[in-house]
C-alpha cells in the first residue's frame, strides 16, 4: 500500500476516536481495536494484545500509547520500517488530540456555559453504559487462539496459557497487585515455562 | 510560564499509571498550592468540563488548564508535555517487541504476557462497570454492546453515538411524562 494512503487513513482513524472517545483509556482501546485492527487489519489481534499490554507496563495515558503504538507497527508492519514507525505514531498521538484541542480553541467559551445542560448530561447518561460493553467486547476479542494457544496445537502451552489468565486475575482482584507488576511476572513465567 | 507549566505536566505524564483521574491531586498541588496559577474553585470546574469531553482525559485536563492561565500556547505546550514521557517509553518498548518478535525469547515473553494483559482487562471491564454505576436493570446495554460489536461487527464509534442520541431521547421523553 502507498505510504501516504496509509498515513491519511491512519490520520482519519485516530480522528475518529478522538471525536467519539468517550469512556477513557479502556474504552477507546476498543474504538482503536475496531480501527486497527478489524476494519484495516493493520495489526493482528495478537499484535494489539502486546501493545496494550506495553501501554498497561508503561507510565501515561493508555490512550496516547495505544495511539503511538499501533501508529508505529501500522507502518513496520507495512514495511516502512523504523522511522515511517515514528512518523505514523506522531501522527496518530496527533490526529487523536487535535478534536479536543479545536473544540476547546474555537468554543471555549460556549462550552463552559453549556457543558452543565441537562441534553449534555443525558448523551452522557446514554454513554457511559456502552462504553463498559466496549471493553467487555474487546475482553472477547482477545479470547482467542493467538492469547491463549490452542490445545490442538500444544497442550502444554493451553495450560499454562489458562493459569497465568487465572494468576493475574488473582493478583490484581484480589491482591490488588499493579498491572505493570503483573505483566513482568507473566513475562518472566513465559520464558521459564513456555 | 510556560516553561513551569510544560515541567509541570512533563512530570505528570511520566508519573501518570493507570486511572486518568489519579493525577489530579498532584497538579493541583503543583498549580493551584504552589504557583497559584488559578483557585480550586476553576481548578474544579474545568475538571468538571474535561470529565465530560471526549478523548485523553490527560491531555484534556492538560490543555484546558493550560489555555485557562496562558492561553492557547500554554495549552499546546501542556498537551506536548503530558504525551513526551509515554510517547517516548512505550515506543522504545513497542519497537523491541515488533522488532524481534521473531526472536524465541521475545515469543516466549508474549506468550506469557497476552493471557494476562486479557486478565488485566477483564478486572478493568470490573471496575469500569462500578464507577458507571451498571446494575440488574442496566446490564443488558453492555450486553448488547458486545453482541453487535462482536458479532454483527459494528464499529464502536457508531455504537457510542447511537448510545449517545438513545441517552438523549430518553431524556426527552422522561420530561414529558
Amino acid at each position: 500500500m502507498n505510504i501516504l494512503v496509509l498515513y491519511f487513513q491512519l490520520f482519519l482513524s485516530f480522528l475518529k476516536v478522538g471525536v467519539l472517545g468517550f469512556g477513557g483509556g479502556f474504552s477507546m482501546l476498543s474504538m482503536i481495536h475496531s480501527e486497527a485492527v478489524v476494519n484495516h487489519h493493520w495489526l493482528t489481534n495478537g499484535q494489539y494484545t502486546d501493545v496494550v499490554a506495553v501501554c498497561q507496563a508503561t507510565p501515561g495515558p493508555v490512550g496516547v500509547s495505544s495511539a503511538a503504538c499501533v501508529g508505529y507497527a501500522s507502518l513496520v508492519n507495512a514495511g516502512y520500517g523504523f522511522f515511517g514507525g515514528i512518523v505514523g505514531a506522531l501522527l496518530a498521538v496527533t490526529a487523536e488530540m487535535l478534536p479536543a484541542l479545536l473544540v476547546m480553541l474555537l468554543i471555549c467559551k460556549v462550552l463552559m456555559k453549556y457543558m452543565d445542560h441537562k441534553y449534555v448530561e443525558d448523551f452522557l447518561r446514554g454513554v457511559r453504559p456502552a462504553t463498559v460493553g466496549l471493553a467487555l467486547s474487546l475482553v472477547v476479542f482477545f479470547l482467542c487462539g493467538d492469547n491463549f494457544t490452542l490445545p490442538t496445537e500444544s497442550w502444554w502451552h493451553f495450560l499454562v496459557s489458562i493459569l497465568i489468565f487465572v494468576f493475574a486475575l488473582v493478583a490484581q482482584l484480589v491482591y490488588r497487585l499493579g498491572a505493570a507488576r503483573i505483566i513482568i511476572i507473566c513475562a518472566l513465567a513465559g520464558i521459564v515455562l513456555m | 510560564m510556560n516553561n513551569t507549566v510544560f515541567g509541570i505536566f512533563l512530570k505528570v505524564g511520566l508519573l501518570a499509571y493507570g486511572n486518568g483521574f489519579a493525577i489530579l491531586p498532584k497538579i493541583r498541588k503543583e498549580m493551584v498550592s504552589r504557583h497559584h496559577m488559578l483557585s480550586d474553585k476553576s481548578f474544579d470546574i474545568l475538571v468538571d468540563v474535561a470529565k465530560k469531553c471526549p478523548g485523553v482525559f490527560a491531555v484534556n485536563i492538560a490543555m484546558f488548564l493550560g489555555n485557562r492561565v496562558g492561553g492557547w500556547r500554554t495549552a499546546v505546550a501542556a498537551a506536548v508535555a503530558v504525551v513526551l514521557p509515554s510517547l517516548f517509553v512505550a515506543l522504545a518498548l513497542v519497537a523491541l517487541v515488533v522488532g524481534f518478535d521473531d526472536s524465541a525469547l521475545v515469543s516466549k515473553v508474549l506468550m506469557g504476557v497476552r493471557p494476562a494483559v486479557v486478565a488485566l482487562l477483564a478486572c478493568s471491564v470490573f471496575k469500569m462497570a462500578k464507577v458507571a454505576d451498571v446494575s440488574v436493570r442496566s446490564i443488558w446495554i453492555p450486553v448488547a454492546c458486545v453482541l453487535v460489536v462482536y458479532f454483527f461487527g459494528i464499529s464502536p464509534l457508531l455504537v457510542v453515538l447511537v448510545a449517545g442520541i438513545a441517552g438523549f431521547l430518553w431524556g426527552r421523553v422522561r420530561d414529558e411524562a
